[in-house]
Parts: structure tokens; sequence; C-alpha cells
């Protein structure tokens, strides 16, 4: 997986290239947990991704717990796959999807 | 035999003797009676010819004399008739031969008689007897000739008395002159004419030359007053010249009748005949003034003109068959001729004849009578004693098959089932024999059938039981095919039959594991019952020591073991089995005495595989088995049968035998299992033909189509380590590709693929050291592929996991317990099993 960070004041876009799943999520993990200070919007481009596993899913509940706490997040260019496992899962009622 | 078999109409024994004793009596009556009838017959014969002769004879002397007799009588009858006629005739000539004497005395003696005067014809004086006086003609003068009338006027006193004196015969009487006058005498004055010229007349002639009396033939009276002769005499004067004629008209009726009634008897009749022949007075003739002479040959009498005319009486016959009698009639020189048919002469003697022919005919015919008489009275005898033959023999006859019948009633009654019945004729004779052999005969019947009624409910009962086995050992062979519909690297096709009763044969295939079939063909010795029971432990041990892995071998070694522990009976089993391995195609094998399997290569031919086969199961305690090994590649078949096919034997009692099974295999070499055994059965049956068939015929046919997972299946086994993942996913991956797997399911397995190992690689082994298993196997109907993760670390079963709530907020939500139910989700079926030490996890997802 390819994660491209893109930085603007408090704003933090990263769009995800490939599988978010449990060997590549590890690095989501990383980048999020250092990058998130002062960002008070995070904006996940999904439109590259394949998939995404459970351990994709830790990630994204975590940044999503953080997000709640200083600003919001938002994804974008969800596929179906992708959809349905948000869906399947109750995360479509947590995530903001777009 | 059906009564409508037998031959001709039905004649029974009792018609058959009394028609025959009728036949024998008839017969004798008969001959009886012909020869009697013969000789009566042939005696009366001889009694009628005889009176017959006799008769004759009598009758034929008596015509004779008669015939004498008769012409004696004619004769005399003849004469007298001709005698009775001439003195009739004689009375008028002498008549007129007085008158004419008178006359001449006139003649001479005028003077001495007065004149007397002579009238002309006056029709006042008719009805009384006057003289007329008629002139010759006109030359004549009634003063010339007046005293020579006056003179012979004077003879009207004799006149007088002749015509007075006459019985009315005389019609007139009268006399002519040379000098040509004439007094007529009679009563009719009104027809005499005044003058009448005499001179020409016949008679006148005749007298005058005849110089006596003459008499003229009958003739009809010119006045009408019948049948008229004229009797002439010539008048002389007193010189003896002729002066003149004197005549008496005699109307001859009565005489002519007189004679011509003369009646000698039936077809004789009279007539007369005058001197020249002619006859004169017949009953056939008229009187026409022309007469038939007798010397004319058409005649009837012609032939005895001669002896006729010769002036004698006589009797002559004619060829013709005529008798003439003739007699001559002086005073007018006629012949008086009776016809005569010699039948009437010999009428007489034809009469004897005839009555002794009647009386001899009479007595033939008394005698025919008597003959016909006894003929009756032996017919009525002949009948009563038929009657009596008919009636003996009827009630003989009866008394003979009256037994019989009441016998033949009591049989039909045996026949329709009453074995019970006993026949009661108690005759004792060949009847009464018969009868007690058919009770007998009844008695035997009856324990027979109760013997067998029993025997065959015992047969129906125990059949109906072995149907019911039979159909039990036919339900425990494998029979829904397809066997395998979801294992397309297989075709596996049996059957057995046709199973006519319990049997030893059997077949059997199952699924050893995932990637292992076997199958089993098996025969145990003997049939029925035992032998069924045998097969049964047999099937079953071998299915249930079949386990994955085991070698075959051994396997058979442990049946054996089991079945001669209880092999009481001393059954043995030939078996082959084998084991495919559908991932590599190699078949293991093991033969307990069976036939050896045919091989078909593909593309090539059925061809036996020579297996060394060990000893037959339960023949030998602690028998030693070897596997044996072969590969089977993709199109190869392999075909597996019991004895009963080679070994059925058609009506000629030829074997099937191995050349012609392999002849059909390889005829239908292209066929698919399910089509080879119906065509190598259809084979069979036609070999064999309508020959009973003891034997079942059990057969087995295995193709191998393809390896299993040859497309994309497979697996890899990798440590149990998240770094592994990728190395997983990445054969997964490539794997369906090659099954063209859409995007989206590809996806959800990769999920699943990273959620499970990554379970196991964090929780399986405490050690954090082991590896994984992940198998790979698609499926084409419906397109799907089924994922086997296979562990050895500590029992889990991540099903048994609750699911997460998914409804919690992002704050409430725990990480953890989302792998195992985004499997659950994102798969079709999810299935857990710990077995030989391994956790087992298969996924199963539509493609």
């Amino acid at each position: 997986m390819t994660i491209t960070k893109t930085r603007e004041g408090g704003r933090l876009a990263l769009a995800l290239e490939g599988r978010l799943d449990t060997s590549t999520a590890p690095a989501l993990d990383a980048e999020l947990k250092n990058g998130l200070s002062g960002v008070t919007a995070l904006e996940l481009d999904f439109a590259g991704l394949d998939y995404l596993s459970s351990a994709g899913l830790r990630v994204l509940l975590s940044a999503q717990k953080t997000m709640n706490r200083q600003g919001s997040m938002k994804l974008t260019h969800v596929n179906d796959t992708i959809m349905e496992i948000f869906e399947v899962t109750g995360f479509a009622d947590i995530l903001t999807i777009e | 035999m059906d009564r409508n078999e037998r031959n001709g109409k039905r004649q029974p024994i009792r018609r058959q003797v009394q028609r025959m004793v009728l036949l024998l009596c008839v017969a004798a009556l008969v001959l009886t009676g012909v020869l009697w009838a013969g000789s009566l017959t042939a005696l009366r014969d001889i009694v009628l010819r005889d009176s017959q002769d006799l008769g004759g004879a009598a009758a034929s002397a008596g015509a004779d004399a008669l015939l004498d007799q008769m012409e004696q009588n004619l004769y005399k009858g003849a004469q007298s008739e001709a005698g009775v006629v001439d003195e009739k005739l004689e009375r008028y000539a002498g008549h007129v031969r007085d008158f004419a004497y008178f006359a001449h005395r006139l003649y001479e003696e005028p003077e001495a008689y007065v004149p007397k005067e002579v009238l002309p014809p006056d029709a006042e004086s008719q009805y009384t007897y006057t003289m007329q006086l008629v002139l010759r003609d006109g030359t004549v003068d009634r003063e010339d000739v007046a005293g020579e009338m006056g003179l012979l006027a004077n003879l009207v006193h004799m006149w007088e008395p002749v015509m007075t004196g006459d019985s009315g015969n005389i019609a007139s009487i009268y006399l002519c002159t040379e000098s040509g006058f004439m007094i007529n005498y009679d009563e009719r004055s009104d027809l005499t004419p005044d003058q009448f010229d005499y001179t020409g007349s016949s008679w006148y002639t005749a007298a005058r030359e005849a110089g006596g009396a003459v008499f003229t033939v009958p003739y009809l009276d010119t006045f009408g007053r019948g049948l008229m002769l004229t009797c002439a005499a010539p008048i002389y004067d007193g010189a003896d010249r002729f002066a003149g004629v004197v005549c008496i008209d005699v109307m001859v009726e009565d005489l002519c009748r007189s004679v011509l009634d003369i009646d000698f008897g039936a077809g004789s009749y009279a007539f007369l005949v005058d001197a020249g022949g002619d006859i004169i007075v017949s009953p056939q003739m008229e009187y026409t003034g022309d007469f038939e002479n007798i010397r004319d040959p058409s005649c009837l009498a012609y032939e005895a003109a001669d002896s006729i005319m010769s002036g004698q009486a006589g009797v002559a016959p004619t060829s013709g068959g005529l008798y003439y009698a003739y007699a001559p009639i002086d005073a007018a020189s006629w012949i008086l001729v009776v016809h005569v048919p010699e039948t009437m002469v010999t009428a007489p003697a034809e009469a004897i004849r005839e009555d002794i022919t009647a009386r001899t005919g009479a007595t033939g015919a008394a005698m025919d009578r008597s003959i016909l008489r006894a003929g009756l009275i032996s017919l009525a005898v002949f009948a009563v004693v038929v009657g009596a033959v008919v009636a003996l023999s009827g009630s003989f006859t009866k008394r003979l098959t009256g037994p019989l019948l009441e016998l033949r009633e009591d049989v039909e009654r045996i026949s329709t089932g009453d074995l019970l019945h006993q026949a009661q004729v108690r005759q004792n004779d060949e009847i009464g024999d018969l009868a007690l052999s058919f009770n007998d005969m009844a008695s035997s019947l009856d324990r027979y059938i109760h013997d067998l009624t029993a025997v065959t409910a015992e047969k129906e009962r125990i059949g109906a039981e072995l149907d019911i086995a039979r159909n039990i050992q036919s339900s425990m062979l494998p029979c829904i095919f397809p066997a395998f519909p979801d294992r397309p690297e297989i075709d596996v096709y049996a059957t057995m039959g046709p199973a006519k009763e319990v049997g030893g044969d059997f077949y059997d295939f199952f699924m050893v594991d995932e990637t292992h079939l076997a199958v089993v063909v098996a025969d145990v010795s003997g049939k029925g019952v035992p032998a069924a029971l045998f097969m049964v432990i047999g099937k079953t041990l071998i299915k249930d020591h079949t386990t994955p892995g085991r070698d075959l071998g051994e396997v058979f070694m442990e049946v054996n073991r089991l079945l001669c522990e209880g092999n009481s009976e001393e059954m043995f089993i030939t078996a082959f089995e084998g084991v495919l391995d559908m991932e590599t195609g190699q078949f293991n094998f093991v033969n307990a005495g069976h036939e050896m399997p045919f091989i078909l290569r593909a593309g090539g031919t059925y061809e036996p595989y020579k297996v060394r086969p060990g000893f037959v199961l339960a023949g030998m305690e602690g028998t030693r088995y070897r596997m044996g090994t072969l590969t089977m590649e993709p199109g190869d078949k392999l075909f597996q049968y019991t004895d009963g096919v080679t070994e059925v034997t058609n009506s000629q009692n030829e074997l099937y035998g191995m050349e012609r099974l392999t002849a059909v295999l390889n005829a239908n070499a292209a066929a698919t299992p399910e089509e080879l055994l119906p065509a190598v059965k259809a084979d069979i049956d036609a070999f064999v033909g309508g020959a009973p068939q003891f034997d079942d015929i059990t057969m087995l046919c295995l193709e191998f189509r393809e390896r299993m997972g040859a497309e994309g299946a497979g697996e890899i086994t990798v440590d149990a380590e998240l770094k592994s993942i990728p190395a997983v996913t990445d054969f997964v991956d490539g794997r369906l590709e090659a099954l063209n797997c859409s995007a989206k399911a590809k996806a959800k397995i990769d999920v699943a693929i990273d959620e499970v190992l990554s379970n196991i690689a964090q929780y399986a082994y405490d050690s954090g050291k082991g590896t994984v298993t992940v198998r790979l196997e698609s499926e084409r109907r419906p397109p799907a592929v089924r994922i086997t993760f296979i562990d050895h670390g500590k029992p889990y079963d991540p099903l048994t996991r609750e699911d997460p709530d998914v409804a919690l907020s992002a704050e409430e939500r725990q990480a953890g317990g989302l792998g195992i139910f985004l499997v659950k989700k994102a798969m079709d079926d999810v299935r857990y099993e710990y077995r030989d030490g391994q956790n087992i996890l298969t996924v199963r997802k539509l493609i």
C-alpha cells in the first residue's frame, strides 16, 4: 500500500492505494499517530484502495476517535466492496463517507 | 383333452351295441325274407306259366272248332236270309207273271170281256185306287187305242185284290203298250202325268228282252215314295207278238231293311250284289245311281268276288281277315253276301282264350295276394321282432352302461375338485373295478394336493422372505447416479443383476476423504441367505477399514482376520479394492482372488491389467496382501466385474468368456460408464438368448476425468506468521485469476485469507512457531472455490466466538473480533473441524 500525504495548515489529506490489511495497516496507523497533531480536518481518499480488512478497520476506528476530539474526518471515493464492509460492520454509521 | 377335439360325432356305447344287434337281426331277417320271397315268386311263376300254357292250348283247340262251326252257321245263315228275300221277290214275280198271262188271254179272247173305260188322271180322285190313262206322246190318238185300252182295263180285276192284299208295299201297278198308252193303277192320280214316254225305260227293255219277269235294281222313286223296285214282265198279244209290259212298283224299303238288318255279330253286315257284280244294296251305299262293283280291286270283297259270283252258296275268307258268306237269290239273279270280320268269327274262341287267360290271371293275382299277405304278415312279424330286439338290447345295454354313466358323473364331480367324493358303483365286474380305481385315485390326489399345498405355502413364504432379503441387499449398494455430482474429476457407475435370488455379489464406492475415492467389487462364494449375510459383513468391514492414507494391503489383512474369526460356514470372498487419489491419479489397489480389472488408457483400448492376486478373503487366517499401484491419467477408465459376466452360458452351453467381453468393451471404448455397462449387459443378453441365467452379473466402471486442482487448484504451506500472508494471497489470487474470478469476489476472498491467517499467526501456536497449509479447490457447477486452512496449533473453533455489536458508536466500539465476523459475512460457507490434531477451517465462495 502507498500513502500520499498532503498537508495544508490544519487540513491533512491522505490518498491510499492498494490493500489495507494486516500487513499494511500498521503503516497507516503509524502515519496517523504521528501526523494528526494540529490537524482539524482529516480527509482519506480511498480511490486507489482495493479492500481493507479488520486491521484496517481498527486503524480507521482509532483515527475517528482521535478526530472526534480535535476536528473532523471524512472518507472519499469508497468503492462498493469496501462500502459493503463498512455496512456489515456498522462502520458506515460511525464514519463520515462522502 | 377337450371334448371338442374328439373324433366324430358322439356315439354312446348303448347306442352302438343296440345298433350292432339291430343290424345283425335285420340282416338275418332280410336275408331270410329275400330267400323266401324268391322261392315263392319262382313257384308262382311256374304255376302261372303252366296254367297259361294249358289255357292257351285249350283256347286254340276251341277256336278251331268254333271257326268251323261259325263257317257252317254263316253258310246256313246266308242261305236262309237269301231264301227269305227270294221268297218275297218270287211273290212279286208271280204277280206280274199272272198279270201278263191274263193280258195274253185278253188279247186272245177280246170278245169275252166287256171293255172298261179308262180316264186320264184326275186330281180329284187321289187317295182312291183308280186307273189313269197316260199317253206315250202327242202322236198317239186316244181314239185309236180306245178298244185295246178298254180291253186291257179288265186287268184291274186282278190288280185290285193284289193291291189290297199286299201289306201296302206295292206303290203302283201299271202296264205300257207298244201301241202308245199306259194304264196306271194307284191312289196318287195327282202325281200321274198325262204323257210319259216309257219306251226307253230299263225295266221296259229288260222285260221285253228277258221274255219273263225281271227286277230292276232298287232306285229312289221319282215321286219321293222312297226306295223302289220295279218287277216287270212282257205281254204278248193273240199272235204272241210283244205288245207291252206289265209292272209292279214295290217299295222295297222293308225288303232292303230286312237285308240290311242282318246281323251275325259285331262288325258284320249284309249286302246284295246283282248279276253284274254291282253292290246294289249295302248299308254303306247312297242311291246316286253309281254302284261299287265287287270285282273292283278296291272293294273289300275283291278277293272273294269269284266265289261270290259262282252262283253257289258258300263262305270265302280273305287275306284281310274278313269272311264273306254268300247265297244266290234266284228270283232276281242277285246274291246275298254277308261280310263278317274274322275277329267276330274267332271271337268265341278268343273269348275262351281270354276266359282261360283271365282265370289264369285270377289265379296269379290270388297267388300274388297270398304272397303279399304272407309278406305283410312277415313284415309285421319282422317289425315286432325288431321292436323286441331294440327294446331288449336297449334294456340290456342300459343295464351295462348305466353304471358307466353313474361312474362318469362321479368322475366329473371328482374332476371339478371334490376329491372326497367316492363313486358308489358297487358292481362286481370291470366297471366296479374301475370305480374302485377312481376312488383310490381321488384319495391319492387329495393327499397329494394337501401335501403340495403345504409345501407350496412354505415355499412361497420363504420366497417372499428372500425377496425382502434381496431388496435389503440391493438397497445396501449405492444406487443413486451420478454418485458424485460435485466431483468433476471422476465418474463412476455400477450395476448388479439380474439378482434372481439373494446372492453374494456386491460392489461399493465411497469417498475415503476429500481427494480419495475407493471402489470395491467382490463375490461371496455360494448363494442364498448365508452368502448375503457374509456379503454384508464383508462390505461393511472393507468400508470401515478403508481409512485415509491406510495401506490397502493392511486393510485386507485386517478384514481377512476379522472374517476368519466368525467363518463357521467356511465361506470366502473374492474382492478387488482400489483407491484413486484424484489429485495425482495414483490408483492403489489390492486383489483377493478376484478377476483382473480392465484398464483403458485415454484414447486406447480396454486391456486386462495383470494383477497378481492374493488369496481369497476369509480363506485362511494370516493371509498377507500386497498393495499394487498404477497411475491413471485423465481420460483413463477402469472396468471391474465378477465372474458372473464371463461365465454366463447360452443354450449351446458356450461361455461368454473374456474375448467377447473385451470385444464389447472396445466397441464401446468412447462410452461413459453409464453408457458402457448397459451396452455390455445388452450384449450378454443377446448372447444368452433364452437360456436361464444363474449367476449375478456385477460390473463397475470408473473414469478418471481430470486431476483435482488441475486448473488453479493446489495448496501452499507457509510459516504461521503475519509476513506469510502476502505469499498466500498471491498464491490464491493467481489461481483465482485463472478461474476468471470476479474482482469483488477476489477482494472478499483476500479479506478472508487476511483475517484467518492473521488469527492463526497470532494465536495458534503458543510457541509462535508452526506452519499453516492453505489448500484451494475449485468447483465447476456452480463456479466456486473452497479454501481450507489447516494448522496443527491448539484446538480453536473461531466460529464459536460471539459476533460484535455493530450498532455501537465509535467511542464504544472495540477494535477486536471483527475479523472472523467479516469472514462469515464475506464467504458463502464457513466450516470448522478439528481432526487428527489439526484445526481445519474451510471457507467456500461462489466466484
